[in-house]
């Protein structure tokens, strides 16, 4: 049997996560598939779950002026239907899985299992994302860019708990969003593209682009950003577009797509973004 | 107007299935019973040199083919003895069974097969077609690595393509695909006196209990019983027996009950899929177009052992004219060994592939010459009269005019196909297709012998006796209207017990599209005598046997004849806009109109063609199921192997015309497998429009259709 720990507050949590050395569990909805065992059989499970849900502390989404701080056991369905969350992170949400599963798993489970293939992540990246560890000997925010070092690796320490995401409240005219998918419903992404611009009388203002599972971990290049940033929109080529960030797609062959699709429709996609805004002018 | 019974009632079994009070295998409380789990060759073929077990605890049981009785003999007694139950020597596949571990704590079943290791000398797996054709690492099945051919021919061919003005060539290939039934495998076996009772998930009880019977040896009295099924789809036609005879095997042995129910990944691992093919079509043709012959060469892969690659093959190379008149031909069929897991039944059993290369050939054909696809096939098209592949005779009319103008009004398919040859990256196509009825040939006669009863109680109350199984498509309301109307009794008041080889008569397996047509008419025929014979207070019982219907005639030698009695019709529309971003493609309309006789209950007619032709499309464009270098399935879970959710494809617009079939109850005729032969071909046919290249294989995924547009 699996032993379960369900605090009410933050504190007595951090305790048993240290002295316990247990394992979160939000939605459970990634654990849940890591820890499968034959139908029958008894979990894998070793060490205590610390269910996070019933820490009131955890559920808020609280407005700081410019940024969120979002709770980590708010739920994706939540955070799909609340206003103040920038709406492209709204429609990476609203694709993710279906609605039972929505109404369970939560955004930090999303960011903690750390999957190339995690819906949220590319559009928390645009946003310069920052995560609040919290251990019993203190707190520590850390950019989202910084947390996540690889497929499913964090540097999340045992005894430390997420406890909220920092996520910048703007909300851009200019926005896409594509996740490209097994099927229409509860599909694992092929590949996603996140992306937004502020533009100035046509003048590039900011631009930032942003893939989910076409490398080790979200693809975001400042540095490529920045060779648009301040030109005129109908200005930029798009092959150049394009070739600009063909170097940084390095995705692999897996049972749900191939290297050679995932690099080609990732750049159609890089194209298709700036083609729409300057169709739009 | 449709025929008065086809008008729907509830079915008698949906309210416990939806609420959950219906018992599936796994609900049943076998309170003692053991977990039986396989252990399996973890390499893709060689031969073993030594099997070593951990030590076993008390109390738990390794069962291997040693332990078959002298008396039995360790082979699966399908359509060819070449399958042993337990491997001995020889592996052929990755995932072969070698043996049996039981206990009581599946806890510790699962470790003990975990700490099991294999010695062996390892021979080089032959895991394509391509592979098997090349006979790498040496034939896996005679010497040319064919489990089965055959062949038939009309007219000169050889002269028709030598005289041709043009010849049109094609290949065509169609992949695995998984019936993702809900509920997985799952059988419990144990002994009480002296005979060996399986009481489980299964299509075909008295298959089971045949394959049981064969494996143990002819001492033993065997009874197999049906549990409430949660989908089949053809995937538990075989598998029960693969499953089941190994089972029996240890169950006689430790004397104990053992059940047995496989875990997902096991099952999606493991357990028989469709038989991919690769089908050669080449066409004679005239200066203007017309078809003077057509030579089809048709593989498919039957992976290690034969299970039923024969019969499928027999249907694939006896559909693979399709619903047109074509008297020059010649059709040679290979099922080729190779080192995957046995290919197995599925929904259509061959026809879905044949009919995917026919279609796409004349789709290509009809651009070559320049004409609308559906005005070049109407040329063919059979009718009532005319000789069939095999040499038989379409013996009833033939309403496919009927059924076009009927998907014209629907979908509008004409006016589409044209309008989009002006829009870019959409696009609508048309499949047609017929589906033999019941088994092939004269097996019906010469092997099934069908037999099904009628039953009235002496309290007057009325059962219904026949070893047919309701996996979702409905005889257990179909069966009940059936013999209801014929004895004026409402349909809910009669008894249809789940089927027990010690109960009901053999009235054959549930598959091929035969349970309506044949058992259903013996339940007719049973209902009608009953009736004329009807005495109060009386118990009655009136069993009915299987006949060939006057006139129907074939030779097994020669593959000559009535291949099937007749046909169930179909048209399947597909549209689609294709995403040129992604190749993503979006299935925005799909129609099915079909001549299934006469429907018993629409209702469940209705919910076969929607199934049906998401599964067909699913097929078409989604489930991908492809394997690594060792032969195994890559797609082993329902996060990777995609089939269809209610959001991939729009609701089927769907439709019947009634042609009542004269040796079918009410004039029904088998329709369960023909709602999953074209949706497929329609939906390729549909994206070949909207992207203008030959879309020659399935599924079609966006990873396919990109391959195809950057050539
Ligand atoms: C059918 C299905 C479909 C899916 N579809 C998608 C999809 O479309 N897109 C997508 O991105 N994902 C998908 N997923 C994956 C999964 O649902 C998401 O990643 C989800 O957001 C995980 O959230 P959760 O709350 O369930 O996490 P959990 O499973 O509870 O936790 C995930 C990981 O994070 C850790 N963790 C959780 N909370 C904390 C915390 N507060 N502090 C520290 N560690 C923590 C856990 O220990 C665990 O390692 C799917 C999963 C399933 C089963």
């Amino acid at each position: 049997m699996v032993e379960t720990l369900r605090p009410r507050k933050l504190d007595e949590a951090l305790t048993w996560l240290s002295e316990r050395k247990a394992l979160p569990l939000a939605g459970g909805t990634d654990l849940m598939v890591h820890f499968r065992n034959y139908t029958g059989t008894d979990s894998l499970i070793v060490r205590p779950v610390l269910f996070t849900d019933a820490i009131d502390e955890l559920h808020s989404v609280e407005d700081l002026g410019d940024s969120l701080k979002i709770g980590a056991a708010c739920l994706l369905s939540e955070l799909e239907n609340n206003e103040l969350v920038p709406s492209l992170l709204r429609q990476a949400i609203s694709q993710i899985a279906a609605p039972a599963l929505r109404n369970r798993a939560t955004l930090a489970g999303n960011v903690c299992n750390a999957s190339p293939a995690g819906d949220s992540l590319p559009p928390l990246y645009l946003y310069d994302s920052h995560v609040v560890l919290a251990s019993s000997s203190g707190t520590r925010t850390i950019p989202l860019v910084d947390f996540i070092t690889g497929p499913g690796k964090t540097i999340r320490t045992d005894d430390e708990l997420l406890t909220h995401i920092l996520v910048s409240k703007s909300q851009n005219e200019k926005i896409y969003y594509r996740k490209v998918g097994t099927r229409a419903a509860n599909a694992l992404s092929k590949l996603t593209v996140a992306a937004f611009a502020e533009l100035e009388n046509n003048i590039i203002m900011d631009l930032r682009m942003a893939f989910g599972a076409v490398a080790p971990v979200v693809v975001r290049e400042r540095a490529v950003e920045i060779i648009f940033i301040g030109k005129s929109i109908d200005q930029v080529d798009l092959d150049e577009f394009r070739q600009a960030y063909a170097p940084h797609i390095r995705p692999i062959d897996d049972q749900r797509s191939t290297a050679l699709y995932r690099k080609e429709v990732a750049l159609n996609l890089a194209g298709d973004f700036i083609r729409k805004i300057q169709e739009n002018l | 107007m449709k025929a008065e019974i086809s008008s729907s009632i509830p079915r008698p079994d949906g309210k416990a299935k939806a609420s959950g009070l219906a018992k599936y295998i796994g609900d049943h409380d076998y309170k003692d019973a053991l977990t039986a789990r396989f252990y399996r060759s973890d390499f893709p073929r060689g031969l073993i040199r030594n099997v070593s077990v951990p030590p076993l605890p008390e109390g738990y049981y390794h069962i291997n083919y040693k332990d078959v009785s002298p008396e039995g003999e360790n082979i699966l007694a399908l359509t060819r003895k070449d399958w042993p139950a337990f491997a001995e020597e020889e592996i052929r596949y990755k995932g072969q069974i070698i043996g049996l571990i039981c206990g009581p704590d599946p806890n510790v079943v699962d470790k003990i097969i975990k700490g099991i290791s294999i010695d062996f000398k390892a021979i080089e797996p032959a895991v394509t077609l391509d592979d098997s054709l090349a006979l790498k690492g040496g034939p896996l099945v005679g010497e040319d690595n064919l489990l089965d051919k055959i062949t038939l021919s009309h007219g000169d061919c050889d002269k028709a393509f030598s005289e041709a003005a043009e010849t049109v060539e094609g290949t065509y290939e169609t992949g695995f695909q998984e019936q993702l039934y809900m509920e997985p495998q799952g059988l419990v076996a144990w002994v009480e006196n002296d005979k060996v009772n399986i009481h489980g998930s299964m299509q075909c009880p008295y298959y089971v209990k045949h394959a049981v019977q064969e494996i143990l040896g002819p001492e033993y009295k065997v009874r197999a019983v049906e549990a409430t099924i949660g989908g089949g789809f053809g995937g538990k036609e075989d598998y029960p027996e693969i499953m089941g005879a190994p089972l029996a095997v240890a169950a006689l042995k430790i004397g104990k009950p053992l059940r047995m129910i496989f875990d997902r990944s096991e099952d999606m691992a493991w357990t028989s899929k469709r038989h991919p093919s690769r089908i050669k079509v080449r066409t004679a043709h005239d200066k203007s177009g017309e078809i003077l012959a057509m030579d089809i060469d048709c593989i498919i892969d039957g992976g290690a052992y034969e299970s039923y690659s024969l019969i499928v093959l027999m249907r694939a190379v006896f559909t693979s004219t399709g619903v047109y008149n074509l008297p020059v031909f010649n059709v040679e069929g290979r099922a080729l060994a190779t080192c995957t897991v046995p290919s197995g039944a599925f929904r259509g059993f061959g026809a879905p592939q044949a009919i995917f290369a026919l279609e796409m050939h004349m789709e290509k054909c009809s651009r070559k010459f320049h004409m609308e696809s559906l005005e070049f096939k109407k040329t063919y098209f059979l009718k009532k009269g005319d000789a069939t592949i095999t040499g038989g005779k379409i013996r009833d009319d033939v309403v496919l005019d009927k059924m076009i103008a009927r998907a014209e009004e629907m979908s509008l398919y004409s006016h589409k196909r044209k309008s989009y040859k002006d829009q870019p990256w959409k696009g609508i196509g048309m499949a047609l297709f017929n589906h033999g009825c019941g088994f092939t040939g004269d097996g019906e006669q010469r092997i099934i012998k069908a037999k099904a009863a009628v039953h009235k109680r002496a309290d007057g109350i009325v059962e219904i006796q026949s070893a047919a199984v309701d996996f979702g498509q409905g005889p257990r309301t179909t069966f009940r209207k059936i013999v209801g109307k014929i004895l004026g009794i409402p349909p809910q008041e009669i008894l249809y017990s789940l089927p027990d080889t010690d109960v009901v008569p053999d009235s054959g397996p549930t598959v091929a599209s035969r349970t309506i047509m044949i058992v259903g008419y013996l339940l007719q025929e049973a209902a009608k005598e009953l009736k004329s014979n009807w005495k109060e207070g009386e118990d009655q019982r009136v069993l009915k046997h299987y006949e060939m219907p006057p006139g129907m005639s074939w030779d097994q030698e020669k593959l000559q004849g009535d291949a099937y009695a007749t046909f169930g019709w179909g048209v399947n529309v597909c549209e689609v806009e294709v995403d040129p971003l992604t190749w993503e493609t979006r299935v925005t309309g799909a129609w099915g109109i079909y001549d299934v006789g006469v429907a018993i209950d629409e209702k469940v007619v209705n919910g076969q063609i929607q199934g049906g032709m998401s599964q067909a499309l699913g097929y078409g464009a989604m489930e991908n199921l492809t394997v690594d270098k060792d032969g195994v399935f890559q797609q082993r879970s329902m996060a990777d192997y995609m089939v269809p959710t209610t959001l991939d494809f729009p609701r089927t617009g769907a439709d019947t015309i009634d042609n009542p079939y004269e040796y079918g109850p009410f004039g029904a005729k088998g329709m369960g497998e023909m709602v999953h032969d074209g949706g497929h071909a329609a939906f390729a046919a549909a994206v070949e429009q909207a992207v203008g290249r030959d879309c020659p294989r399935i599924p079609l995924i966006p990873e396919t259709l990109m391959e195809i547009m950057k050539k």
